[in-house]
């Protein structure tokens, strides 16, 4: 008498049982508590950056002599500074500047060196030395030493900063998908997709990009942190953005020469920059518990 | 008989390693007419899987190259095509079977996709045609739920089901010529039986020829209708599936025959053939097999053996039966 009710059974578990790759990424991406926190986090800095100069309790620009290098306080969160500028209001208009530099940068480095990754993973031979030695003497540069180069062959200015943590982005994204595209192009479905007919870049795009974006969704997330870092260093160097742009690092910089009367003016933006890279660090981690099969079941 | 749908000649294939040209296959020579299976046995390191990829001409990725012989598929000269109108063959006219069937899906693309994928290449339909298809072909290869796995991946199926779902993939586009390489290998007797079935049954169906790899002779027994002994990149022996089991002639094909083993047989040691196949570094002069063979006589070891025709269906390269006077094809 059971085995029609298994039967049964069986046929409800199989109905219900549609699967979703987003619902199990997010299942278990609910228990990284820390990276979902700063995802949060992130999520609401997006939304300030995008509607930031129409919530800023004051104008970002406008000077105010009667409240030079306050505290923070009620009526100033974050204090004021040299020129009596509300610190918060710039904080939050310079989001959208240092959120849109690191993630262009990271987004161009990207495509560029994930394109060059696939190419030079997949086709080897000469065409792989030259871009992979290229990226070794890319790699040879301190990162930041590199960029500041770049700006000042090209310079100063938000552009130009963009391409610099570009341009140190693209090595490290491309030995990354390359490690990736290896592994990838060894499996048996790439062969049989080529014995199907499918053109190398039906199966590069199809085939085997798919199987490098976890690893670089990952690398991604780690990769915006170092890009606000390096953007702000810029920035506070005076390579990035002009200084009178509430951009965080120009605050950092500009902040500095009061650093022991009114700390506030250069804490202020230094926690800013702090708790971002902090966050995108964090959703890295997170995502990489998560995304990586190596550490999936711990 | 019919006209050739594939012809083999002189195929030599090689790698290249440390700038040092590796010879693997050395001469392989056979044909497949429209609608047979003919199967391709010999030892693992034979050249049976080269000789399949060398057909369908997938180097990529490794220093493979044919360096001599011919490839006629459909009258026309594989050798000499460009990469991209290879492309337009495979998958199309010709496709292939791989022998992991749990590996040969991509696990991230549902299987109606992969499926599609195939088809919109290659017959240039619109989505719902090709899924209309995509359905027809999996119900073809005896899959109930169709319109449900579709939307699958293939983690979902079992590797019966997986090995369904490639040579419904691989006979989408109705080609005339599958490899199968090892297509059973990975899988229980049952299945095998069931998948061998399905094999035999599409090829009625749809005229279509199979090269049948495997190193398998009951599941040769069971399939094909001539069979190709192949041994260190050479083909030592064709003949009809009847009279290779009746009559092996080549010893190689003898110590294959005779190492399966019997039902009824009360052996404590199965029989085998001592040895391993010759590594391509260094291949003994003369007859590659001689080394092994135990009916080598003094001319096996410093002359290579010339192609015999025993009989109209028959040919085996061994100086068992060649007197100096019959040498003509050496």
């Amino acid at each position: 008498m059971t085995s029609p009710t298994t039967v049964q059974n069986s046929q409800v578990q199989h109905t219900q049982r549609k699967y979703s790759p987003f619902k199990e990424f997010w299942k278990s991406f609910k228990k990284q508590k820390a990276a979902l926190l700063a995802s949060i986090f992130i999520g609401l800095l997006i939304v300030v950056a995008f509607i930031g100069p129409y919530i800023a309790p004051y104008d970002p620009f406008e000077p105010n002599y009667d409240a030079l290098l306050e505290g923070p306080s009620a009526s100033h969160l974050a204090g004021t500074d040299e020129y009596g500028r509300d610190i918060f209001s710039r904080l939050i208009v310079g989001a959208k500047i240092s959120l849109m530099v690191s993630f262009s940068a990271v987004f161009l480095g990207l495509i560029l060196g994930t394109i060059l990754g696939l190419i030079s993973g997949y086709f080897g031979g000469w065409i792989d030395k030259i871009i992979m030695r290229s990226c070794d003497v890319l790699f040879s540069f301190p990162d930041l030493l590199l960029a500041i180069a770049i700006v000042a062959l090209l310079g100063p200015g938000i552009n130009n900063v963009i391409i610099a943590v570009m341009i140190f982005s693209v090595p490290s994204f491309a030995r990354l998908v390359r490690g990736a595209t290896l592994n990838a192009k060894e499996n048996v479905y790439v062969e049989a997709a080529q014995s199907m007919g499918a053109s190398h870049v039906r199966v590069l795009w199809k085939h085997i990009f798919p199987e490098t974006m976890s690893e670089l969704i990952i690398f991604v997330t780690m990769r915006i942190g170092t890009a606000i870092l390096a953007a702000s260093g810029l920035s506070f160097l005076g390579l990035g953005a002009s200084p009178e742009m509430p951009e965080w690092g120009v605050m950092l910089s500009s902040g500095r020469d009061y650093l022991g009367t009114s700390s506030h003016v250069v804490i202020m933006p230094g926690i800013a920059i702090f708790l971002t890279v902090l966050a995108f660090n964090l959703i890295g981690d997170g995502l990489r518990d998560v995304l990586d099969p190596k550490i999936k079941n711990n | 008989m019919s006209e050739h749908v594939l012809r083999v000649t002189d195929l030599e294939t090689s790698f290249t390693r440390d700038k040092k040209e590796i010879k693997i296959l050395r001469g392989v020579n056979f044909a497949i007419r429209k609608g047979e299976i003919l199967g391709l046995v010999g030892e693992s390191g034979s050249g049976k899987s080269l000789t399949s990829l060398s057909i369908m001409q997938l180097f990529h990725g490794t220093t493979g190259k044919i360096v001599n012989g011919s490839i006629h598929f459909n009258g026309e000269d594989l050798t000499k095509m460009s990469e991209s109108a290879i492309r337009k063959i495979r998958g199309k006219q010709m496709a292939m079977i791989f022998q992991e069937p749990m590996t040969s899906l991509n696990p991230v693309l549902k299987i109606g996709k992969q499926l599609m994928e195939a088809i919109e290449m290659h017959l240039k339909l619109q989505k719902n045609e090709s899924r209309h298809h995509a359905i027809q072909m999996l119900k073809n290869v005896g899959i109930g739920r169709a319109e449900e796995i579709i939307y699958e991946y293939p983690h979902q199926l079992s590797g019966g089901m997986r090995q369904r779902v490639m040579i419904a993939m691989a006979m989408a586009c109705h080609p005339n010529l599958l490899i199968a390489d090892e297509p059973t290998t990975a899988l229980d007797v049952t299945i095998q039986a069931q998948i061998l079935e399905l094999m035999k049954k599409l090829k009625e169906e749809n005229e279509t020829a199979i090269l049948l790899i495997t190193h398998d002779l009951g599941v040769v027994a069971e399939m094909c209708d001539r069979v190709v002994v192949m041994y260190a990149g050479q083909v030592v022996e064709e003949a009809d599936v009847f009279e290779l089991f009746a009559s092996p002639k080549h010893p190689y094909t003898q110590g294959l025959i005779a190492s399966v083993p019997k039902i009824g047989d009360n052996k404590e040691i199965l029989d085998s053939i001592n040895g391993q196949v010759p590594s391509p570094q260094n291949m003994p002069n003369g007859c590659k097999f001689a080394p092994r063979c135990n009916q080598a006589m003094s001319v096996c070891h410093e002359e290579s053996p010339p192609t015999v025709n025993i009989s109209t269906t028959r040919q085996c390269s061994c100086w068992l039966y060649a007197t100096k006077d019959v040498k003509v094809n050496a």
